[in-house]
């Protein structure tokens, strides 16, 4: 079964940037849905959900590698996006170790991203059995 | 001459009665002239002529030589008789009010009868013939005196006396009982005692008893005497109610023109019937003529407001009286005057309002002064809003006090609320409370003035900061000041020391490349938002217009987030802007060692050997401790990293005296130093050799140094490392 990012998931503690994403990804006509924190996308979104995940590193409460490892924990089955307005280097990799799929530094293009996205499909394509 | 000198005392005494009755007469004859009302007076004067003319029968009597003569004395002689008889009633008729008529018209029916018998029979009615001339002695002289037959027909003329004292008696009887008892008895008693006298003196006469000169004019001088008396007692009386009159009347009229308020009568139609001088005066009009000769019409020509007046009359005619009306009048030359005026009507018997008194004051300067009030007192209410201040006075003797509305709304109360001093001071916030107890107590008890800048809890619990000054007026006995609300001044204020503590802390805290670095952060959440909505708007454009609606929305958001990418350049520039730099007097050294203690962990760790070389002398600078410690932080913190893999790790920190007015601080490594293609643009901004570094830090210690009027240079060690130095001038005394 081929992996496909059919939809997003956007969580960022920074509303008009969620917003800006989910409007950008709506126009393409990709469905997109934005929550504020952490803990709502994890009390709305179930792990059996599909789609893929874009998440902010900087949060407070729960940050992006923390709601990853949760993720990890409850086993939820969808690509991760790790994104950062940060200039730090060594997010990129905390990210990657922590099983992101991607990594995008704030402000990033829509290429960029869909770029990122297919290669994740590939990647998970391939990787499947 | 023995006889002319004994004539000569009849001659005397009938002359004088007759000039004195005569200047009674006249003298009567002129009040009556003068004053027309009595008709009494009138008829006084004829009585008293007659009573003179009857005196000159009499003498004419007393010295007729002849039978002939005699008789047409006697004849002509009552003819004065009648005239004063019948005067007489008319008189008491006029003067007591009283008589029956009846009895007045028999008296003269029955005289005047007599009187015309008199010419018509013998040689007059007293004698059917006339004898003989008699010459009797008289008042010590020799006089004529009548010897005759009496006439039968004297009844009539006797019958008509007794009536007469009838009438008399019973006028003045009447008089009696109505009370002017005084009035009866002169009048009544008096004439009624001289008509009865002369009358039986003239029948004893007439009926040859006595041999005696007639002589009834005498008993008539008493009649007029009595007469006289009265009437002039009433003149007099008269007289004095006239100098009352006067005498209140001058008092009214000195009251009516020296009074500061118009007087005046108004006629219902609209002119002015009286005027005093206080009217004309505040209606601009030189005189009360002038005035009442122009005004013709109230409504148009002394009412600003022409319907005013009629609006007062139905006042008037509503209420009755109306007081302190207050209205606008119009004087001579136009210009309107304020004016507070009462009036009353008086109505005529059937009910309409015949005219007006009234009484009026200018009032201008009040209205005036009324006025600059409230536009004062508006000023100071929005000035109170606009500024938060409010005014406050205590009264030492009665305890109050006084609280202006800004004061109330100051604390969050109600207009209901009543100030004390106790009430006030429990607003106050703990810390606050002493304060201003120390202060209140200082200026009430002392009068020591007070200013301070206090805190408040507001009656809704709000905390707020106010400024309260009071000053001590022994003269009026009174504390007063002002309170003003200065919480957002102090809110400011706070901001400013945060601010200034936050720039503090984020300057010792991180390096410059950890701040550039947060503010890359920050920076790029708006942009990134700036760019996914424009990337949302190009994909919406490319797919036709149809899809464009939401466009205005995306830019909208863009717009958003380029103002808050703004607003963070702005806060950053703000934190590091150069007119928050506080220059202070610096010792140099101090402030190495101040930095050292930051970076000392970071030493230890990197396992670096510190040498600080550090002259004694070196004189103080002025400048902003914190940004110079941020350079000097800067500096290490580079000195660290070029030092990562070098094989020993020394850093020197230098301070010396380079000349007698500049100071010289120089930072040395033993790393690889810089290399010679990057020894020209280290300060540039943006230049960098470390992976993560904006390349922003030795450009913003350039600035900084430039900011304190020194220089910022880079040289090579003798070991091959970097020397960064800096160069300030020395500061040997405070600045002026």
């Amino acid at each position: 079964m081929e992996y496909r990012c059919s939809n997003f998931w956007i969580v960022d503690d920074d509303l008009s940037f969620g917003k800006s994403l989910r409007r950008m990804l709506n126009a393409r006509g990709v469905a997109a849905e934005y929550f504020g924190s952490a803990q709502s996308f994890l009390d709305s979104v179930p792990p059996g959900e599909s789609g893929c995940a874009i998440v902010d590193i900087h949060m407070p409460v729960l940050d992006g590698i923390g709601l990853l490892k949760k993720m990890r924990d409850l086993r939820y089955d969808m690509p991760v996006i790790i994104v950062t307005g940060h200039a730090d280097n060594d997010a990129r990799d905390r990210a990657i170790q922590s099983g992101a799929g991607g990594f995008l530094r704030k402000p990033f293009s829509e290429e960029s991203l869909m770029e990122l996205v297919g290669k994740l499909e590939g990647d998970r394509s391939a990787s499947q059995p | 001459m023995l006889e002319s000198r004994l004539m000569s005392w009849v001659t005397v005494v009938w002359s004088a009665v007759a000039g004195a009755t005569l200047v009674l007469g006249v003298i009567h004859a002129i009040v009556w002239f003068r004053r027309r009302a009595p008709r009494a007076g009138l008829v006084f004067l004829f009585m008293a002529a007659a009573t003179a003319a009857m005196t000159a029968y009499e003498l004419w009597m007393m010295r007729s030589r002849t039978i002939g003569e005699m008789a047409t004395a006697i004849r002509w002689y009552h003819v004065p008789i009648w005239a004063v008889l019948v005067s007489l009633v008319v008189f008491i008729r006029l003067y007591l009010r009283a008589g029956r008529v009846w009895l007045a018209w028999a008296v003269i029916g029955l005289r005047t009868a007599g009187l015309i018998l008199n010419f018509l029979i013998g040689p007059n009615i007293s004698f059917r013939e006339v004898t003989g001339v008699k010459q009797v002695s008289f008042l010590g002289e020799s006089v004529s005196v009548v010897e005759g037959v009496p006439n039968p027909l004297m009844f009539v003329l006797q019958l008509g006396a007794l009536v007469l004292a009838v009438f008399i008696a019973d006028a003045a009887a009447s008089a009696w009982r109505r009370g002017d008892r005084r009035l009866a008895l002169t009048m009544g008693g008096g004439t009624l005692f001289f008509v009865v006298g002369g009358l039986a003196h003239s029948a004893l006469v007439a009926w040859q008893v006595a041999p005696r000169p007639l002589m009834i004019s005498l008993y008539f001088v008493g009649v007029v005497v009595a007469m006289s008396y009265e009437t002039t007692r009433e003149a007099l009386r008269a007289g004095v109610l006239a100098d009352d009159l006067r005498e209140s009347e001058a008092r009214y009229r000195s009251i009516l023109e020296r009074s500061s308020e118009g007087i005046y009568r108004t006629s219902a139609e609209g002119r002015i019937l009286f005027a005093n001088p206080a009217t004309a005066k505040i209606l601009g009009y030189d005189s009360p003529e002038e005035l009442m000769g122009s005004v013709t019409d109230l409504a148009s020509q002394v009412w600003a407001d022409p319907g005013e007046r009629s609006r007062l009359i139905r006042l008037v005619e509503e209420g009755g009286t109306v007081r302190n009306h207050e209205c606008r009048f119009r004087q001579k030359d136009g210009t309107p005057v304020w004016v507070s005026l009462s009036t009353s009507p008086f109505r005529g018997p059937d009910g309409r309002i015949l005219f007006f008194d009234g009484i009026f004051e200018n009032i201008d300067e009040r209205k005036r002064a009324e006025e600059a009030l409230q536009k004062n007192r508006s000023l100071l209410e929005e000035m109170e809003k606009v500024w938060n201040v409010g005014g406050w006075e205590f009264d030492l003797d009665t305890r109050k006090l006084t609280w202006t509305a800004a004061i109330y709304d100051i604390h969050e109360v109600g207009p209901s609320f009543e100030p004390t001093v106790e009430k006030g001071l429990e607003f106050y916030a703990p810390a606050s409370r002493p304060v201003i107890e120390r202060l209140v107590r200082g200026a009430i008890e002392h009068g020591e003035p007070f200013d301070a800048e206090l805190e408040l809890i507001t009656a809704r619990g709000r905390l707020r900061n106010v400024h309260a000054a009071g000053r001590v007026d022994l003269e009026s006995r009174r504390v007063f000041g002002f309170f003003q609300d200065i919480t957002s001044r102090k809110e400011n204020e706070r901001e400013m020391v945060e601010l200034r503590n936050e720039r503090a802390h984020l300057l010792r805290v991180m390096t410059v490349d950890e701040l550039s670095t947060s503010l890359a952060h920050e920076i790029n959440q708006p942009l990134g938002a700036i760019l996914n909505n424009a990337e949302a708007a190009r994909i919406l454009l490319a797919k036709g217009p149809g899809k464009a609606g939401t466009i205005p929305e995306i830019v909208e958001d863009i717009i958003h987030d380029a103002r808050r990418a703004g607003d963070i350049v702005r806060k950053v520039r703000r934190v590091l802007k150069k007119s928050d730099v506080q220059f202070e007097r610096l010792p140099v050294n101090g402030l190495i060692e101040e930095s050292l203690e930051i970076v000392q962990n970071s030493l230890a760790l990197n396992n670096v050997t510190l040498r600080t070389e550090l002259a004694p002398d070196v004189a103080d600078i002025g400048g902003d401790r914190v940004r110079l410690q941020q350079v000097l932080l800067n500096l290490v913190t580079n000195a660290l990293d070029a030092m990562n893999e070098a094989p020993s790790k020394v850093l020197t920190l230098r301070s010396a005296m380079d000349g007698p007015d500049t100071v010289t601080v120089s930072v040395e490594d033993s790393g690889p130093g810089v290399a010679e293609a990057y020894q020209g643009s280290v300060f540039q901004p943006f230049f960098t050799t470390k992976k993560g570094g904006l390349g922003l830090g030795l450009s913003i210690c350039r600035s900084i140094i430039e900011e304190h009027e020194g220089r910022i240079w880079q040289a090579r060690s003798p070991d091959g490392g970097a020397i960064f130095s800096f160069s300030l001038k020395a500061r040997r005394y405070e600045r002026p």
